[in-house]
C-alpha cells in the first residue's frame, strides 16, 4: 500500500490519475491491488478446484500462445517447450500431473489405480492401465508405449534421438508388461526419488509403423515421426489443423474414454509479441491468455469487461547469483555483506509487488512455500533484510574498510566495481538491478549494470560477477542437484562445498521422501550461510479468460493451464 | 525504405537534367542568398528555433533540474505533479529527467550518424563520381553489398554480449547509412566534373586530392547539407526502431527509443510514459525535416516558385 | 538493353556472394546457436543431444568448411542449409513468407502511391498555399513518427471503433481468422478486417516520403523551360499539367517506388511484428534472435535478389520512360 499513501502526496496527481482510473476500472471493481477477479476469487485458497462448475455442451475457444511450436515431440530437446506442452497435454498421457498448487496427482483418466512403489531395493514401480484406455485408432494403451518411452529416452538404445533429458530413464533396467500388457512393471538400477515425473506416452504402434522400434534406426525414425503434426491422440482432444507459426486447432477425440469433454473446438493462436495480446484479448480475437505479467498488463485486463483473471505464484523463482570465481567475491565475508545489505522487500515492492501484492521473499533454494519440505533457511542468516549496519560489521571484521562511499579491500586497494548482468529487455530485472545498485552504494560496493542479449551464453561462460535470473522449478527436486554441486552443469557461479555435494548426492538417491527433504534442507542451510545465491521471490503467472468459460484455471507449474483441458467448457446457464 | 531502417527520405534532387546549368553567382554572395532564401521558409525558421530550444533543454536542463537521472526518490507512478511534470515510473524515476537524458542520447546518436555518413559518404561519392569508369563501378558495387546487409543483423552482432552503447548504435547506423550520402554526392559530382572550372583546375596541374576536396566537394555543399539533415531525422527514428527489437541503446542508459519502447504496453494504463518520449521523437524529427526542406529550397533555386 | 540487363545480373552475383560472406562472419559474433537453444534448461540437456545438434548444424567443422558446404549445397542442390529448428525447411519457409509480405505490402504501396501522387501534385501546383502546407505538414508528421507508434495508435483507434459500434470490423492480429463464418462475404470481410490496419500503417509511412518526392519532382518540371513553352503556346493549364508536367514528373517517382518496394520486402519488420504477420521481416528478427545462421543467410539472398532486381527495374524504367537515357 506504499504507493497509494505516496500518491496522496500530490493533489494534482490524484485529480489527473482518477480520470484514468475510471476508465480502467470496468467490472472487476474492488481494490487497486486485487490478484483475482470474482470468477477466480477462490483460487488463492483452493488453487486446484477454483472456478469450477457445470458446463454446457458445445462452444469454441481461442487461447493465445507466446511462441511458435518448434515441433510436437515434447520429449525432444527442441519440442520440450511450454507451448508444445500445452497442445500435447491434450493428446499424450502422463501417469502424474502437476497440479496448480505444485503437488502431483495421478491420472484417473487412463490409469486404473495409483502407481505404486512395489519395492525399494531395487526400486520397482507398478502402473495399472485402465482397460478402456485406447489410442484413437482403437489400439489399447499398453506396456509397449512405456517401453518405447524408455528406449528412446535412456540415451543407450537410440543414440540418434535428441531427448531433452535422460534423467531417470537411464537408471531403468527393465520395463515389463503383464496381464495382457495392461500392467507395467518398471525396475531401476539405482534409487530415483523423482520417478513420478517419468513417462509421457506416445503411441508406440504408430512409431513402429515407421520402422522396427527394437533397432536404433527404427527408434530414430519414430522419434522424427513424432515431431510432425500428430495425426493421433490418446487424450481428450486431437489436433485437426496446424498452420505453422499461426495456430493449432483441437477437436474432440471421438474415442476418448475419460472425463467427458464439452468444447467443440479449441484453437491455439500464436502471438509472439506479448504487448499485442492485450488488444487481441480486448477485441475478443482470443479468449484466454497466459503470460508472465507486468503491471500494465494486469491493470489493463482489470479494466476489460467480462474478463476474469488470476495471478498465482509458480515454482519459477527469481534470484541473485554471485560468481565465486571473481577474486573478490570468492571471499565469503564480502558475499555475506552484499546479501545482508540487499533489500529484498524493496525490490519486490517496486517490481512484482506493484501488481502482485502477495509476492514475498523466498527463503529456500530447493522447495517452494506450501510444498512439503519448505523451510526458511535464509532469515536466520540475516540476508536480504537491508541490514546495512550488520553488513558493514561483517566487512570490518573481515578486514575491509569503508571510506566515504568506497570499499577498501583487505590489501588496502579499493574493491573494483562488480558487473551485474540481467536479461536485456526484461524490465523487471532491469529495475531490480537499479534498486540493487542503489542498495549496494550504502556499503561502498559499486555495481555496474550490464544487460545481456544472450543469457545462455553469459551464464554458461560465467561472464558475470553478479547476475539475476530465474530457475523454472518443478515438483521434482532431484533435477536441481546439478545447480548446486561442484562441477554441476548448471552451477554457473562455480560454488563448491564438499559437504553440500555429499548431502545432495545422498538426497538424490533416497526414496524416503521425508528423509530426502531433510537432507536437501541440511545442504541448503550450508549453502545459504555461504551466500552464493539469494532467492528473491516466486514469479507469478497471469491467466485471463472471458467469464463465459468455466473450469479453466491457472496452473503456474511447467504443465500450464491445459492440464485439465478435458474439463474446459462454456458455463452452463443457471 | 523499410520501416525498421527508418522511413524513406526524399533525396536531394540531382536529376540528370541539371548538367547544363551553371552557377552564375559568385561564391560569397551565394551563401547570403541561401540564408535569405532559408529565412523566407517560415516553417523552417520556426523549426530551427524550436530545435535549438530542444537541444538547449536536453543539454542544460539536466544540470539545473531538481531530479537526477538515477534518482529513485520520487513517488511512483504519478501522471503529473509540480516536481514531476512528466510523471514518474514504477521505480520512482522522474520521467522528465529521463526524457531529457533520452533526448541527449538520441541527439548524440543522430549527430554521430550524420557526421559519419557525411564524412565517409561525401568523399567516397565524390571520388567515385570524379574517376568514373572502373573505379566507379567497383566503389558502387561495394555500396551494393552494404545495401543488402540487414541492419538488424549488424546491430545484433555488435550489440550481443556487451550491450549497445550510444556509440555502438551510432556506429552501426552510420556505417550502413553512408551509402545513401555517397550516391547523392556521386550524382552531383557526375554533373560537376564536366564543367569548365574542373577542366581549368586540371589544366593548372591540381592533384586529384585537391580537385576532390577543394573544388568538387565545396560545390556539392548544398546536397551534402540537405542529406545530412535527412540523416539526422532518419537516425533518430532508426534508433527507436532498433530499440523496438531490443538492439538499440541498452539500459541503464536510455534514449527516446528505449523510453517509448519500454512503455509499449502502458499506452492506456500509464499513457504519460508512452506519449512524452514519443512526442519528443516526433518533435525532433519533425523540426529537422522542416529545416532540411528549407535548406533544400534555399540551395536549389529550381524549387522556388517563379512567377507565371 | 538485353546485354545491359544480363551484365547487371552477372554483376549482382559477386555482390551477393560478398554480402553472404559478411553475414556469415557477423553471425559468428552473435553467439553459439546450440548453447542459446538450450540455455537455462532444467533438467540440463544431455551432452549426447548437444553433440548431435552441433553435428546436424555442422558446427563441429571448421568455419570455412561450414561456409563452403553451405554454398555448395545451395548451388548444386538448392538446399539452404539446416535451420536451428530441425523440422523447418529454410527454402520452403522463405517461399511461404515472401508471399505473406507481398500481400501485405501490395495494397500499402498502391494506397501510398495514389495518395502521394495526388498530394504531391496538388502541393506543387499550389506551392506555399494552405493546401501545400497541410500536405507538407501531414507528410512530415508521418515521416517523424516511429513506425510502431503509428501502429499502436491505429490499433487503439480501431479498438475504440469496434467497441463503440459493437462490431468487430477491425482485427488486430494475423492475416485472417483461423475460423470464419461460412460464406464468401464473411471470408472477404474477415480478410479485409485483418488487412486494413497493417496496410494503413505501412502506407502512411511510405506515403510521407513519396509525397515529398513527388512534390519536388513536380516543382522541378513545372519550372522547366518546356512547360513554360507549353504554357506560352497557349495550351490549357489542365492539359499542360497532365500531358506534359505530370508525365515527366512521374519518371523519377517510378524509380523511387521500384526501389522502395524491393526494400520493403525484407524490411517491414515492425509492421509484421505488431500485427503478427509471418512475413520476411518477422522471419529475419526470429532468425537473428535464435541465431539461426542459415535462415539469416537465406533471407539475405532472397531480400538481396529483390533489391538487385528492384534497382535494375528502376534503371530500366528510367531508360524506357526518359528517352534521353540509353543503356548499352
Amino acid at each position: 500500500m506504499r504507493t497509494r499513501s505516496k500518491r496522496l502526496g500530490g493533489l494534482v496527481a490524484i485529480a489527473a490519475a482518477s480520470v484514468l482510473v475510471i476508465s480502467a476500472c470496468g467490472t472487476s471493481g474492488g481494490g487497486d491491488k486485487q490478484q483475482s477477479s470474482p470468477g477466480f476469487a477462490a483460487c488463492e485458497e483452493k488453487p486446484n478446484e477454483c472456478n469450477n462448475g457445470p458446463t454446457k455442451p458445445g462452444g469454441s475457444i481461442v487461447v493465445a500462445l507466446e511462441k511458435p511450436i518448434p515441433n510436437f515431440n515434447v520429449l525432444d530437446s527442441e519440442g520440450n517447450v511450454f507451448e508444445a506442452g500445452q497442445i500435447m497435454n491434450a493428446t499424450t498421457l502422463t501417469p502424474f500431473t502437476n497440479q496448480p498448487d505444485n503437488s502431483v496427482k495421478w491420472n484417473k483418466n487412463w490409469l486404473a489405480e495409483e502407481p505404486k512403489l512395489l519395492s525399494t531395493t531395487p526400486q520397482t514401480v507398478q502402473y495399472k492401465i485402465r482397460n478402456e484406455a485406447v489410442w484413437d485408432d482403437g489400439t489399447p494403451v499398453s506396456a509397449k508405449d512405456f517401453q518405447w518411452n524408455w528406449k528412446s529416452l535412456n540415451g543407450k538404445d537410440c543414440p540418434k534421438c535428441t531427448p531433452a533429458s535422460t534423467s531417470g530413464y537411464e537408471l531403468i533396467t527393465a520395463v515389463e508388461g503383464s496381464d495382457n500388457d495392461k500392467t507395467v512393471t518398471v525396475k531401476f538400477d539405482k534409487p530415483y526419488p523423482d520417478w513420478k515425473g517419468l513417462f509421457q506416452l506416445f503411441p508406440a504402434h504408430k512409431g513402429a509403423q515407421q520402422g522396427d522400434i527394437n533397432t536404433p534406426e527404427g527408434l530414430e525414425k519414430a522419434w522424427e515421426y513424432f515431431k510432425a503434426k500428430p495425426d493421433w491422440t490418446g487424450g481428450p482432444y486431437k489436433v485437426s489443423e496446424y498452420q505453422q507459426d499461426v495456430s493449432v486447432t483441437l477437436v474432440p477425440n471421438p474415442k476418448w474414454y475419460g472425463t467427458k469433454t464439452s468444447l467443440d473446438k479449441i484453437t491455439f493462436r500464436i502471438i509472439t509479441d506479448q504487448a499485442q495480446q492485450l488488444p487481441a484479448m480486448q477485441n475478443k480475437e482470443i479468449q484466454v491468455m497466459v503470460s508472465q505479467p507486468n503491471k500494465d498488463m494486469v491493470d489493463k485486463v482489470k479494466g476489460m469487461a467480462g474478463v476474469n483473471f488470476n495471478l498465482s505464484k509458480g515454482p519459477t523463482w527469481e534470484h541473485i547469483d554471485i560468481n565465486t570465481k571473481n577474486t573478490y567475491l570468492a571471499d565469503v565475508a564480502l558475499r555475506q555483506a552484499i546479501f545482508t545489505a540487499t533489500n529484498r522487500q524493496e525490490i519486490i515492492d517496486k517490481t512484482v509487488g506493484s501488481y502482485f501484492p502477495s509476492a514475498a521473499p523466498l527463503n529456500n533454494h530447493i522447495f517452494m512455500p506450501g510444498a512439503p519440505g519448505y523451510k526458511d533457511v535464509i532469515t536466520s542468516t540475516g540476508q536480504g533484510k537491508a541490514d546495512v549496519e550488520a553488513a558493514k560489521k561483517i566487512l570490518t571484521t573481515a578486514g575491509y574498510k569503508i571510506e566515504g562511499d568506497k570499499l577498501i579491500g583487505k590489501d588496502g586497494q579499493p574493491v573494483p566495481a562488480f558487473r551485474f548482468r540481467y536479461t536485456a529487455g526484461n524490465q523487471g530485472r532491469q529495475q531490480s538491478a537499479e534498486l540493487f545498485q542503489a542498495q549496494m552504494k550504502k556499503i561502498g560496493v559499486e555495481i555496474k549494470i550490464e544487460p545481456t542479449t544472450s543469457l545462455g551464453g553469459t551464464t554458461s561462460s560465467g561472464d558475470y560477477d553478479i547476475i539475476i535470473f530465474a530457475w523454472v522449478g518443478t515438483p521434482y527436486v532431484g533435477d536441481s542437484v546439478s545447480i548446486w554441486s561442484t562441477g554441476g552443469g548448471q552451477n554457473y557461479g562455480k560454488y563448491s562445498n564438499t559437504q553440500v555435494d555429499a548431502l545432495m548426492k545422498e538426497a538424490s538417491q533416497t526414496l524416503d521422501e521425508t528423509k530426502m527433504r531433510e537432507l536437501f534442507n541440511q545442504a541448503d542451510e550450508i549453502m545459504a550461510k555461504e551466500a552464493y545465491v539469494l532467492p528473491l521471490y516466486q514469479k507469478p503467472v497471469f491467466l485471463a479468460v472471458y467469464g463465459d468459460y468455466i473450469n479453466i484455471r491457472n496452473n503456474p507449474t511447467n504443465v500450464g493451464p491445459t492440464y485439465n483441458i478435458e474439463e474446459w467448457g462454456l458455463k452452463a446457464d443457471s | 525504405m523499410s520501416d525498421i531502417q527508418s522511413p524513406p527520405v526524399p533525396k536531394a534532387p540531382v536529376p540528370a537534367g541539371s548538367t547544363e546549368r551553371e552557377f552564375t553567382v559568385k561564391e560569397r554572395t551565394q551563401w547570403q542568398i541561401v540564408v535569405r532564401r532559408f529565412l523566407r521558409h517560415r516553417l523552417a525558421v520556426v523549426s530551427l528555433i524550436v530545435l535549438i530550444l530542444l537541444i538547449l533543454l536536453a543539454y542544460i536542463g539536466p544540470l539545473v533540474w531538481i531530479h537526477k537521472l538515477e534518482d529513485l526518490d520520487s513517488p511512483t507512478d504519478i501522471m503529473i505533479s509540480a516536481s514531476n511534470p512528466m510523471g514518474t515510473d514504477s521505480l520512482g524515476h522522474d520521467m522528465f529527467a529521463r526524457v531529457l537524458r533520452g533526448m541527449q542520447q538520441s541527439i548524440k546518436v543522430a549527430v554521430i550518424v550524420a557526421v559519419l555518413s557525411t564524412g565517409i559518404g561525401a568523399p567516397y561519392g565524390a571520388i567515385a563520381g570524379y574517376f568514373g569508369g572502373r573505379v566507379d563501378t567497383i566503389l558502387m558495387r561495394i555500396c551494393d553489398v552494404l545495401l543488402t546487409l540487414p541492419l538488424l543483423l549488424v546491430a545484433g552482432a555488435l550489440v550481443t554480449g556487451r550491450g549497445g552503447s550510444v556509440l555502438t548504435v551510432a556506429l552501426v547506423l552510420g556505417l550502413l547509412g553512408w551509402v545513401v550520402n555517397a550516391r547523392v554526392v556521386r550524382g552531383v559530382v557526375l554533373s560537376l566534373r564536366e564543367q569548365e572550372f574542373i577542366e581549368a583546375a586540371k589544366a593548372l596541374g591540381a592533384g586529384t586530392f585537391r580537385i576532390v576536396f577543394n573544388h568538387l566537394l565545396p560545390n556539392a555543399t548544398g546536397a551534402i547539407i540537405v542529406q545530412a539533415t535527412l540523416d539526422i531525422a532518419a537516425a533518430i527514428l532508426a534508433e527507436s526502431a532498433l530499440s523496438f527489437v531490443g538492439l538499440g541503446v541498452q539500459p541503464p542508459d536510455t534514449s527516446l527509443g528505449v523510453l517509448v519502447n519500454d512503455a509499449r504496453s502502458a499506452v492506456e494504463t500509464r499513457p504519460w510514459l508512452f506519449y512524452w518520449p514519443g512526442i519528443m521523437i516526433i518533435l525532433i524529427a519533425l523540426t529537422i525535416s522542416f529545416i532540411g526542406d528549407g535548406l533544400r529550397d534555399a540551395f536549389d533555386p529550381r524549387q522556388m516558385r517563379q512567377r507565371r | 538493353m538485353l546485354a545491359y540487363t544480363i551484365r547487371r545480373i552477372l554483376v549482382a552475383i559477386p555482390v551477393l556472394l560478398v554480402a553472404s560472406m559478411i553475414v556469415f562472419t557477423l553471425t559468428l559474433f552473435t553467439g553459439d546457436p546450440v548453447e542459446e537453444k538450450y540455455a537455462g534448461r532444467n533438467p540440463p540437456v544431455p551432452q549426447q543431444t548437444i553433440n548431435l545438434e552441433r553435428e546436424r548444424l555442422g558446427l563441429d567443422k571448421p568455419v570455412v568448411v561450414q561456409y563452403v558446404t553451405w554454398l555448395k549445397n545451395l548451388v548444386t542442390k538448392g538446399d539452404f542449409g539446416p535451420s536451428i529448428e530441425s523440422t523447418r525447411d529454410i527454402g520452403g519457409e522463405l517461399g511461404k513468407r515472401i508471399f505473406v509480405t507481398l500481400r501485405l505490402i501490395f495494397f500499402a504501396i498502391v494506397l501510398a502511391l495514389v495518395l502521394a501522387i495526388i498530394s504531391g501534385v496538388l502541393s506543387a501546383t499550389r506551392q506555399y498555399s494552405k493546401l501545400d502546407y497541410t500536405f507538407t505538414f501531414l507528410g512530415f508528421i508521418f515521416l517523424a513518427m516511429p513506425a510502431f507508434w503509428v501502429a499502436v495508435l491505429l490499433k487503439q483507434g480501431a479498438l475504440q471503433y469496434n467497441e463503440a459500434t459493437g462490431t468487430r470490423t477491425f482485427f488486430t492480429i494475423g492475416e485472417r481468422s483461423v475460423e470464419t463464418e461460412p460464406g464468401l462475404f464473411n471470408a472477404f470481410a474477415d480478410i479485409f478486417g485483418h488487412m486494413i490496419l497493417p496496410t494503413i500503417s505501412l502506407a502512411l509511412i511510405t506515403y510521407a516520403a513519396w509525397s515529398r518526392f513527388q512534390r519536388s519532382s513536380m516543382l522541378e518540371v513545372l519550372n522547366s523551360d518546356y512547360v513554360r513553352l507549353a504554357r506560352a503556346k497557349g495550351l490549357s493549364p489542365r492539359k499542360v499539367l497532365v500531358r506534359h508536367a505530370l508525365r515527366t514528373a512521374l519518371i523519377p517517382m517510378t524509380t523511387v517506388s521500384a526501389l522502395g518496394i524491393a526494400q520493403l520486402i525484407g524490411g517491414a519488420v515492425i509492421t509484421e511484428t505488431v500485427f503478427q504477420w509471418n512475413g520476411m521481416g518477422s522471419y529475419l528478427i526470429t532468425s537473428i534472435a535464435t541465431r539461426d545462421r542459415y535462415a539469416v543467410m537465406g533471407w539475405l539472398l532472397v531480400a538481396g535478389i529483390f533489391i538487385v532486381v528492384g534497382n535494375l527495374v528502376a534503371d530500366l524504367l528510367y531508360g524506357i520512360l526518359d528517352p534521353r537515357i540509353r543503356y548499352e
